[in-house]
This record gives C-alpha cells, structure tokens and sequence, in this order.
C-alpha cells in the first residue's frame, strides 16, 4: 500500500515506537523521499538524544540523604543514618569464630541464645552497608569488563585513594555484576555487587576505619543478613537477602573468602 | 509482594523521579524537595499501589499531581518570583556539542509547563503515549497533540538559538 500523506502525529508516532510494524515501514518508505519530513523524524530524535545528554548524569548521583532518611524516620536534626536505624531491626546474632555457625540454626533458636542489640558503633557501618545493598542499581554502576578486573582495582583504588582490590569469587560461584564508590563520614567507601547462580544479589560493602579488628559477625537488618568483620583500617560487610540456613552458609562462604583476600 | 519489596522498588525508582523532576523544575533544590514530598507519600500510601500495576507511573503520577498543587498555589501568591536555574555545565572540550547542548536547554526552558512535561515523560522517560497520559490524567490524544506541538516549538526555538549564536559570532 502507498502513503499519500503522513500526519504530525505520525511522524511523531515514528519517533517514540508507537505505530505497527506494518505503517512503519510504509512511513520509512516515504520518508526516503520525503526530505523535509525525514529532516523532521531527525531532528526530533536528535531533541531525544539531547535530553539525555543533557539529563542522565543524574541518574548517577547519589540519592540524598534526606531522601533516603524518608525510608528511615521521619524526624529531622540527625544523621539519615540513625533515623534508618531507629527504624531498622539491628542485631547481632553471634560471632562466626571459629568459622562456624554453631548456635544460629535458626532465627526462632538464635533467639534465645545469642541475639543481641547490634552495639551503637557498628550501628552506622550495618545500616550503611544495608541501605547500600537495597539501593544498589547496577545499571548505574562501574561494570567490569570481562577478564579485566585489574582496570576494575584501579578504578577503585583510584576512586578511594588507597589500593583496594576486587574481590574474586568467581571460584564461589559468585560473579561480579559492578562497584561503586560511596560518600560516607570517613571517606568513600566501596560497593562490590556480586550474583550468585540464581542471580541473587549479594554485595560487599568496604570503608576506611581505624578499628579494632573484630571477628566476623552475623547480623540482621530488617530482612537482610549480614556479615561483618574489620581490620586494623577498614571495616567490611558483606549483606545478602537470605534468610534460610543455606542462604547464611554460603554468604558465610564467601565473607570469609574476602576475608582471606582483603584483610591482613 | 511483602512491603519491604515494595518499599525497595520505591528506592529504585529514585534516580528517575530526581532526573524527572530537575528537568521539569529547572531548579535542583526544588526538585528534590518534590521528590522527598513524593517519597513521603508514596510510602504513606503504599497499601494503595496494585500489585502487577507499574510501580514507575504510580510514582510518576503522584509526582505530577504533587507538582501540579504547587504550581497552583503559587500562581495565587502575588510575589512570585521565577528562578532562573538553567544548569551549569563544565566547560567540555567539544565546544560545539556543549552550544548545542545549552540551545536546547535554553529552549526547554522556553517551553510551557505542559509542553515541557510531556516532551521530558516520552522524550527522555521513554514513556508510551497511555503512559504519560495516566499520568498526566489527560487523554492520549491530548498527549500526541502536546507532543507534536511541544517538538516543534522546541525545534523552531533552537534554530532560532542557534542563528543568533552565528551571528554574535560573526560580529
């Protein structure tokens, strides 16, 4: 069938994908000799490109904290952080010394035993390293090429100021889907978001701390678990959504992997 | 969907709503203001939202019937003061890309409120026409006949950008 005439809103329609397969081909025929309206279909996709040009950096940036905090508490005069962990479930469960989880076997269990209020200066790390992990988007974050981890190192470290490595757990079964570089109190501080091979998201959250060497510990925030460990000058968590035994065993897995790889 | 779930695809769509709203308002303190406001709500009435139903437009919604309130009360105030708010961009080496780029902002900023809306929902949102017709509660005609006026208005105002640009260059 051949095109008489093409509407505005034809044209328009070209642009944003909204007419049949079969009118747009009849539209792209006509707009081969049609100049002024192929002209047209050009300059209105060029406006699209502009947009985007001028407006995705803000997909980048980091959400604010005072809207953050909207998910925390509504009060105001204290750190976004604290409101999040006002309203936020902390605990301890129990330290994983001696690389087990004797005692944890499950929520109801660890309970009675060894749940406890999460002390108020790990508070901040577990609340950070939680909202990180649930606001974590990895289309807006620094993907690794494939085979190039080493550029992803230098990225970080760059970023950071110091050296930090990514870790490896591919071997874990875990692969690397991006990092990013975070505003905390003391500095950047470096996102790693892994999947593992149901493509469950996991991911290692890493800031610059004088500390004073804890021991890898189990922790809740709200539904996500959470193990956490510092060295002499950095603190870590590594948080996932899980929630079964296995889900703890495997998260435990791989913290302690980072544990070997990361911590001196 | 247990309203954590809900509340993380709420978190999720923040950097849309923010890149939406800075566009629309031209003024970023504004606009994230909007968009706590939004996030404020939505969360209020998350029990509202349908499963199966789009998260994006629900938001986008409020956020347009947020943005309209304000606009209505302040066009009651008598001393309004428009803010001029074009964004500042970094000198970029390609100089010529940056003019164009600031033409079309110039222009943007140009443009009605209702032009402007439905050029940034489907130009940059890449929203379906029923799409930004829920959320602007209009009809999809309505939208296609924005748009197509909105697009040329846009175009007609960068070329003339663009030959005022020249000719304070020749001069």
């Amino acid at each position: 069938m051949s095109v008489d005439r093409v509407s505005d809103s034809e044209l328009n329609a070209l642009v944003d994908g909204e007419l049949d397969p079969a009118r747009q081909a009849e539209i792209e025929d006509w707009l081969a000799d049609n100049t002024d309206d192929a002209r047209r279909v050009a300059r209105y996709r060029a406006q699209n490109a502009g947009l985007h040009a001028l407006y995705d950096d803000i997909l980048h940036e980091d959400i604010p904290p005072e809207t953050l905090a909207a998910f925390g508490a509504r009060r105001s005069g204290i750190p976004p952080w604290a409101a999040i962990a006002a309203a936020v479930a902390l605990f301890i469960v129990g330290a994983a010394g001696g690389w087990g989880l004797r005692g944890m076997d499950d929520k109801a269990e660890a309970g009675n035993q060894v749940v406890a209020s999460a002390p108020i200066d790990t508070q901040e790390l577990m609340v950070r390293a939680a909202m990180a992990h649930v606001v974590s988007s990895v289309d807006d974050m620094h993907k690794p090429a494939p085979g190039r981890l080493d550029d992803m190192d230098e990225y970080i470290t760059d970023r950071m100021g110091k050296p930090v490595r990514v870790p490896r757990l591919d071997s874990f079964g875990y692969k690397l889907l991006g990092s990013r570089v975070l505003p905390d109190t003391a500095g950047p501080a470096a996102q790693f978001v892994f999947a593992d091979d149901t493509g469950k998201k996991v991911s290692l959250y890493v800031r610059g701390e004088q500390a004073n060497g804890v021991d890898i510990t189990y922790a809740l925030a709200d539904d996500l678990s959470m193990f956490y460990w510092n060295d002499s000058d950095r603190s870590y968590a590594m948080v996932a959504d899980v929630e079964d035994e296995a889900g703890r065993e495997a998260l435990l897995t791989a913290a302690k992997a980072v544990y070997g790889q990361l911590s001196k | 969907m247990s309203t954590e779930t809900k509340r993380q695809a709420v978190v999720a769509e923040i950097p849309r709503l923010r890149r939406y709203a800075i566009a629309l308002m031209r003024d970023r303190t504004q606009a994230d203001d909007l968009v706590n406001d939004v996030i404020l709500r939505a969360l209020d009435k998350l029990h509202l939202w349908r499963e199966g139903t789009n998260m994006r437009t629900w938001l986008f919604t409020i956020m347009h019937n947020l943005h309209a309130n304000e606009m209505r009360r302040r066009s009651r105030m008598l001393d309004v003061v428009p803010l001029d708010a074009a964004p500042q961009r970094a000198e970029a080496a390609n100089q010529e890309a940056v003019v164009e780029l600031s033409q079309l902002s110039d222009a943007l900023g140009d443009l009605s409120g209702l032009h402007r809306q439905v050029l940034l929902l489907i130009g940059l949102e890449g929203m379906t026409y029923a799409e930004a017709a829920g959320v602007l509660d209009v009809p999809v005609g309505t939208v296609m006949s924005r748009l197509s006026r909105a697009r040329e208005e846009l175009r007609r105002r960068i070329d003339e950008g663009a030959s005022t640009a020249t000719i304070r260059r020749v001069k």
